[in-house]
C-alpha cells in the first residue's frame, strides 16, 4: 500500500529535516521528529509501509519499529495527513545515522495553539457597511456562527 | 593574464574599505588582479587605496573623472580587468577566504560561464553572518536560471562571456543598475555553477545606496531600470518562464514600492503609476501575474511554516502523541 499527502487538506513542509504539517481545515499543525520526517518522505514518496518496515528488519533495527512504525502511519492516517495512492511503489531508502539518534522511533507531535492564526480569514470576515477587518462586534455573529466555527477548530 | 581581475568600485568608504580590501588580498587563489575603481571619493578612500597598493603588487588602482556612479565605475573595470574570470565585491562587503578558490573549482569542474556562491548578511561589530531569506535564491536558480537577477556580486563571470554578450552595466542609472547585468548573464549563460558555501558577506550599514529613505531618484531609477529590462528580455526573446520569472521580481519590487509606509503620497502615486505601466507592456498580464500569486502563496506558507518550526524547536516539552496514548 502507498500513500500521498492529503494536498487538498494538508499543507506540508520540510526543512532542516524536519516537517511540519499544516493542517487548513482544523488550524492544527504537527511537527516530526527527524527520524519520523525521514520516514514520512520514504512514504511520500511512494515506498510501502511494509517495505519500510522491512528494510529496518534488514538493517537491524530494533523489533519494536515496526510496531512503532505501525502506529506512526496510523496516527497519519487518522489525522488524514495521508491518504492512499495508487502511485507506482518505491524502493526504501533508511538512514541509519538518522534512526539512531532517534532512537528508532518516528514522532509526530501535534499543536493547536495557531489556531486562531492559522485559520483567520478576513476576507469573509466582512461587512459590507464596515468594509475589511472591522471590530469583531460589528460582525454580529449569531450563536449559530460561534458554534460552527468553534467546532471547526476543534474546541 | 590573472586568473580572476576583482574589480571593487570605491566611493566614500573609507570606513568599511580596509575590512573589503583584507577579505580580498587575502583569497587563497592568490593569482588575482583587484581593480579598485576611485568614484569621486571625498573622504579618506584614495589614501586607504594608495596605502594597500604600494603593500600588494596585484592592487591597480582606477579613478572616475566625477563621481559617476557604481555602473560606470564597474563598467570603468570591466575595461581593464585582463583577468580570465571577473568578480566584484562592493567596497564595504567581503568575501570568506576561500570565496574565489571555491567558485573557480566548481566553474572548472561543470564548465560553467558563471560561479555563483551564497550571499549572507553580515554584522561587522559581533562578526556574525546569516542568511535572511527563507528560500535560499540558489535553490530558486537551481529551478530555472532566471532566478539569477540579483546578488550579481556573489557570482564570478567568464570575462570572455561577458565580452562576447557585451554584458555592462547601464551607466543612466545610479540606482538599480546590477539587475540589468545579472538578468543580461543569466539570458545567455548555458549554466551557473552553484557553490553555496562560498560566501560573500553583505553589509548593510546607514546611508548605503539600499538604506537609505525612499526618495524619487531611487524609484524612478527603479522603474526605468525595470523597462531596460523589459525591453532586453523582449530584444533577446526570452522564453515565456524566463520572462515570467523575472517580471515576476520585477513586479515585486514596485508592489513593494507601493505599501511602503515610510513613503511620501507622492511617491505611492509614483510607484502606482509605474506598476500600472509595467503590467500595461507585459508580454502576457494574464499568466504573469498568476503564476507570481501563486508562487507568493507557496512562499508565504513557507514563512508559516518555518516560524511554526522555530516554535516547534523552542518547545520541546510538548507531549509527543505516543506519550500521551500512554
Amino acid at each position: 500500500m502507498t500513500y500521498t499527502l492529503n494536498e487538498a487538506r494538508m499543507y506540508a513542509d520540510i526543512s532542516d529535516g524536519i516537517a511540519v504539517i499544516i493542517d487548513s481545515e482544523t488550524g492544527i499543525y504537527f511537527g516530526m521528529n527527524g527520524f519520523g520526517t525521514h520516514i514520512y518522505e520514504n512514504i511520500v514518496d511512494g515506498v510501502p509501509v511494509e517495505e519500510i518496515a522491512a528494510a529496518g528488519a534488514r538493517e537491524g533495527f530494533p523489533e519494536e519499529f515496526s510496531e512503532n512504525l505501525k502506529q506512526f502511519v496510523a496516527t497519519l492516517l487518522e489525522k488524514e495527513i495521508l491518504i492512499a495512492s495508487s502511485a507506482l511503489p518505491k524502493e526504501p531508502h533508511l538512514d541509519k545515522a538518522l534512526a539512531e539518534a532517534d532512537a528508532h522511533v518516528p514522532e509526530l507531535q501535534e499543536f493547536s495553539d495557531a489556531q486562531e492564526l492559522l485559520l483567520a480569514d478576513p476576507i469573509h470576515n466582512v461587512k459590507e457597511e464596515e468594509g475589511w477587518s472591522p471590530e469583531k462586534s460589528s460582525l454580529n455573529e449569531d450563536d449559530e456562527d460561534v458554534a460552527r466555527r468553534e467546532a471547526k477548530m476543534g474546541s | 593574464m590573472p586568473e580572476v581581475s576583482v574589480i571593487i568600485p570605491v566611493f566614500n568608504a573609507a570606513g568599511q574599505l580596509a575590512r573589503c580590501l583584507n577579505s580580498v588580498c587575502g583569497q587563497t587563489m592568490a593569482d588575482l588582479e583587484i581593480l579598485c575603481v576611485d568614484d569621486g571619493s571625498t573622504d579618506d578612500s584614495p589614501e586607504i587605496l594608495a596605502r594597500y597598493a604600494g603593500r600588494d603588487r596585484r592592487i591597480r588602482l582606477l579613478r572616475t573623472d566625477k563621481n559617476r556612479g557604481a555602473a560606470a565605475a564597474r563598467n570603468l573595470g570591466l575595461d581593464a580587468a585582463a583577468g580570465t574570470w571577473i568578480g566584484f565585491v562592493d567596497s564595504d562587503d567581503c568575501i570568506d577566504a576561500a570565496f574565489y578558490e571555491k567558485l573557480l573549482g566548481s566553474a572548472a569542474e561543470t564548465g560553467a560561464e558563471v560561479a555563483k556562491g551564497s550571499l549572507r548578511r553580515f554584522d561587522p561589530r559581533s562578526g556574525r553572518s546569516w542568511t535572511e531569506e527563507l528560500v535560499n535564491q540558489n535553490e530558486k536558480i537551481r529551478r530555472h536560471k532566471a532566478h539569477f537577477y540579483c546578488y550579481f556580486t556573489s557570482a564570478l563571470f567568464q570575462s570572455d562571456f561577458l565580452r562576447k554578450h557585451d554584458i555592462r552595466f547601464p551607466e543612466e542609472l545610479r540606482y538599480f543598475e546590477d539587475p540589468f547585468f545579472a538578468v543580461k548573464a543569466a539570458l545567455h549563460c548555458g549554466r551557473i555553477a552553484l557553490v553555496d558555501d562560498a560566501r560573500y558577506l553583505y553589509t548593510l550599514r546607514p546611508g548605503s545606496a539600499t538604506r537609505t529613505a525612499p526618495n524619487r531618484a531611487q524609484l524612478e531609477a527603479q522603474i526605468q531600470g525595470s523597462h531596460r529590462i523589459l525591453d532586453l528580455l523582449d530584444t533577446e526573446r526570452a522564453d515565456d518562464e524566463h520572462y515570467r520569472i523575472v517580471f515576476g521580481f520585477l513586479l515585486d519590487l514596485l508592489l513593494r514600492w507601493c505599501w511602503r509606509t515610510d513613503a511620501s503620497d507622492e511617491l505611492t502615486r509614483g510607484a502606482a503609476k509605474g506598476l500600472d505601466d509595467l503590467l500595461s507592456r507585459c508580454r502576457d498580464q494574464k499568466d504573469c501575474l498568476e503564476i507570481y500569486f501563486l508562487d507568493k502563496k507557496v512562499e508565504h506558507r513557507r514563512w508559516i511554516a518555518a516560524a511554526l518550526r522555530e516554535k516547534i524547536k523552542k518547545d520541546e516539552t510538548h507531549p509527543r502523541l505516543s506519550d500521551l496514548r500512554g
